[in-house]
């Protein structure tokens, strides 16, 4: 299928190209299918170490008692914080690497698909620093103890929106704050 | 072929009365007032040189006629389009490379170039068109399927042309275009900017190269504090700047002062 170019999909393609051709890069020269072997062993490796881990939950269920859904609500903190803090850094990058926004905000697409797009490269970014090892431990739970797992995978991409676009929000503030600060502090003395 | 000869060859060709910039008391500031009231008209079909020291105001004027940086006062208007009312109407029909030009060091120059037409709205069969167009002329055809991370910087600088190009852009802005370049690859730059020019485009460029502005440009600016202080053709600057001012350079230094300061 042929994404119509300009829109919000194929300027997110576009980015999801940058960013799989970059992680291609860790792999040097080696040829596609040592690649796709590597990473499907690493997937494999990923999901028998979260087997183990996962194993072990029937036994840590006693101990833990009624701080069981506090450890999990920790659990999910812990993950929004990280998500907010990859929006803030994602979003500082936008906002101070000139060279990218400034080719896409010089062309005729409307400003709000720009961002728009760059949110999602955010929130896809976001997702995938955490799936990476959140998600196998979801998908060995889902064998082992029933099919409410799979949640995980919606949750995760609820949380990446939530966080990423509170981190993004944080960035533009604390852009716009020190901007006012700086040319407030200015217009005293600007030549007139 | 300087300056002014080059105007009164293409007299003919050029609509005088048609502008195809119009800058109104253009006001922007910083912690200084780095573009200070600037009147500017640039006539339509036009290579117009804008010179001036560093932190004239070159690079943010063309920032703001291109929209990346709103004006504090002032009217843009573009072929008769007012690019703060209609920006986007406006940059359908403009172009800018910036003196650090952006590449995705990870596409091919064809890649980068289907990119930058999906940008602009360009179809397909036109783009195709125009993308094997500029790589043959800008000898880039043969590294077309060759990640841009690769390349020389004269080499890349040669992509973002063709990337700013490759929309049949009507006003380019072109910022220090030959930084850095070889004599080779400066040559075929300057070639496929005249040829833009001679076919109907207008081009601005800011440079610090004075033999560039000399030779290619039809009208020469001189910026200097974010106000235009000279503006002509090499003949007219020379007599506004007076006795002694031959070259460029001669009136480059006389009207920014440069040459008493140094003294």
């Amino acid at each position: 299928m042929k994404l119509k170019p300009g829109s919000l999909p194929w300027l997110a393609a576009h980015d999801l190209t940058l960013s799989w051709r970059r992680f291609l890069d860790m792999f040097g020269r080696l040829a596609p299918l040592a690649t796709a072997g590597i990473c499907l062993g690493g997937t494999i490796v990923l999901h028998l170490v979260a087997w183990r881990i996962m194993l072990l939950l029937p036994r840590l269920r006693p101990e833990l008692g009624n701080a069981a859904s506090a450890t999990g609500a920790v659990f999910v903190l812990f993950v929004l914080a990280w998500m907010t803090a990859q929006g803030l850094l994602g979003m500082a990058r936008t906002l101070l690497e000139r060279g990218n926004m400034d080719l896409m905000l010089a062309s005729p697409l409307p400003v709000p698909s720009i961002l728009a797009s760059r949110l999602a490269s955010m929130v896809i970014g976001s997702v995938g620093s955490v799936a990476l090892l959140a998600l196998p431990l979801a998908n060995m739970a889902a064998i082992l103890y029933g099919p409410a797992w799979p949640a995980v995978y919606p949750t995760l991409l609820a949380l990446a929106v939530i966080g990423t676009l509170g981190g993004a929000a944080v960035a533009i503030g604390l852009f716009l704050g020190a901007i006012r600060a700086a040319y407030g502090r200015s217009r005293s003395y600007v030549r007139r | 072929m300087r300056a002014g000869s080059r105007a009164d060859g293409r007299s003919g060709a050029v609509a005088a009365s048609a502008s195809a910039l119009q800058l109104r008391s253009l006001r922007k500031a910083f912690a200084t007032r780095v573009v200070d009231d600037l009147d500017l008209t640039v006539r339509a079909g036009e290579l117009y040189a804008l010179l001036g020291p560093n932190g004239a105001g070159k690079t943010s004027t063309l920032r703001m006629v291109a929209g990346l940086l709103p004006p504090d006062a002032g009217g843009i208007e573009i072929f008769g389009i007012d690019a703060l009312a209609d920006p986007i109407a406006a940059k359908r029909i403009t172009a800018r490379l910036p003196d650090e030009p952006m590449l995705y060091d990870k596409l091919s120059p064809i890649e980068y170039l289907e990119f930058i037409a999906g940008l602009w709205g360009v179809e397909a069969s036109r783009a195709e068109r125009n993308a094997q167009e500029l790589l043959d002329i800008l000898e880039l055809a043969p590294h077309r399927h060759a990640p841009c991370e690769g390349f020389s910087r004269g080499m890349k600088q040669k992509v973002a042309l063709a990337g700013a190009l490759i929309h049949d852009p009507l006003l380019i802005m072109l910022d220090e275009p030959l930084t850095g370049l070889d004599a080779g690859i400066a040559r075929q730059v300057k070639d496929l900017l005249s040829a833009r020019a001679r076919a109907g485009a207008t081009i601005i460029l800011t440079t610090h190269i004075l033999e560039v502005a000399e030779r290619l440009a039809d009208r020469i600016g001189i910026l200097d504090r974010g106000r235009l202080v000279a503006e002509g053709t090499l003949v007219e600057l020379s007599a506004q700047a007076g006795r002694g001012s031959s070259s460029l350079e001669d009136v480059f230094l006389a009207v920014t002062g440069q040459g008493t300061r140094a003294a």
